[in-house]
């Protein structure tokens, strides 16, 4: 599902804005940046929520600085995004604000507080992100274990049932074999929980980050966990 | 926040930590015992002059002290990765491809002492059915003499 955080035709509605953003897209091109404009929008320099409803996933949308895997001091981002960016700020291009949207399920805010469309996330809201917020594991990593683990327990049976020839003992680490496979499906599955992270560039005609200003926004990096 | 601040307050995302599946992480701590043991057998049987086929085995097939210093060097990258890992429970991937080529080195230190002990198993077994024969031998011709008398 994409974020509605901006659209191209309020955008070209603004020549200056759309001239400047256009700009700066081809400059980042020559510099072997990718940068990919949104469009326009009112900027939000408060941290909000976009519910779609119908138990869709959520969306949260905070200045970087905000942001509680930031805060945490936990942010990984993968090598070929993180290489972007460096490409970007190699470049010189200076944005007014940076904000970062997070794909999340639609229970990582309590039901009762989280209406349909956009709101400001309270203090509250932000507590329990906060709470929450983990990076998943890189998921090459946790195949690779899953892997091991995999011929480890296989070549571990193969020798258990060679020595023993007794039926029950084969039995019984199958099903321990069979339960530690669950376990670690169920793993990748939670690994998978956090999704969509967007790193997001906004530039305004004012060049100051005032709340409510038009400004156009960019997709610096975008990537799945 | 800049960009450049970003950067610097973040970690490259395939570097991550993560938990390091729980059956290499047994693997890994039974590699490491065995291969403790197989230190100390090997210092052992070093200094000892084999004068039989397993004593030759267990010298690594007469190179004991390169079996050793193998052993010896294998054991302390162990104990390096059991401290890094946090007892092989979590390691970024680079560790732990590291950690799956310590489970093979370790195994490989274990080969001569499982050998030696095979061959010597199959030596008890031939001197137990060598018995076995002779003794029933035996008694065949003493049942014999009594049959002739």
């Amino acid at each position: 599902m994409m974020l509605p955080l901006a659209t191209k035709a309020e955008l070209e509605n603004h020549s200056e804005l759309a001239d400047h953003a256009h700009g700066l897209v081809s400059y980042c091109r020559r510099s072997d940046a990718a940068v990919e404009v949104i469009g326009a929008a009112p900027l939000v320099t408060r941290p909000r929520v976009y519910n779609p409803g119908r138990g869709r996933n959520i969306w949260t949308v905070t200045r970087l600085e905000d942001d509680p895997l930031i805060r945490k001091g936990i942010m990984a981002i993968p090598s070929v995004q993180l290489d972007n960016l460096k490409r970007i700020d190699d470049a010189g291009v200076e944005f007014t604000e940076l904000l970062i949207a997070h794909e999340l399920p639609p229970d990582a805010i309590p039901a009762n507080r989280a209406s349909h469309g956009w709101r400001e996330l309270d203090r509250y809201d932000l507590a329990v992100l906060e709470e929450t917020a983990r990076v998943p594991a890189p998921l090459p990593a946790v195949r690779e274990t899953q892997k091991v683990g995999d011929r480890i327990e296989h070549v571990t049976r193969r020798t258990i049932d060679g020595v023993s020839q007794l039926a029950k003992t084969g039995e019984t680490t199958g099903r321990a074999g069979w339960k530690l496979g669950l376990g670690t499906a169920a793993g990748v599955a939670a690994a998978l929980v956090a999704l969509d992270p967007i790193i997001i560039g906004t530039t305004t005609v004012s060049g100051h980050p005032n709340e409510g200003e038009l400004a156009a926004h960019y997709v610096l990096a975008r990537w799945d966990w | 926040m800049r960009l450049d601040q970003l950067i610097q307050q973040t970690t490259t995302h395939e570097k991550t930590v993560v938990e390091v599946d729980r059956r290499v992480t047994l693997a890994s701590r039974t590699t490491l015992g065995c291969c403790a043991a197989s230190a100390v057998i090997y210092n052992q049987t070093r200094v000892d002059e084999a004068t039989n086929l397993v004593g030759f085995i267990v010298d690594w097939f007469g190179f004991p002290t390169a079996g050793f210093i193998y052993t010896i060097i294998v054991l302390l990258v162990g104990v390096v990765l059991a401290f890094i890992s946090k007892g092989f429970t979590s390691a970024d991937q680079q560790t732990h491809q590291i950690i799956v080529g310590f489970i093979i080195a370790a195994t490989v230190t274990a080969i001569p002492i499982v050998v030696a002990t095979v061959v010597w198993v199959l030596f008890v077994l031939a001197i137990i059915a060598m018995l076995t024969a002779t003794i029933g031998f035996a008694v065949l011709v003493l049942w014999a003499l009594t049959q002739i008398n």
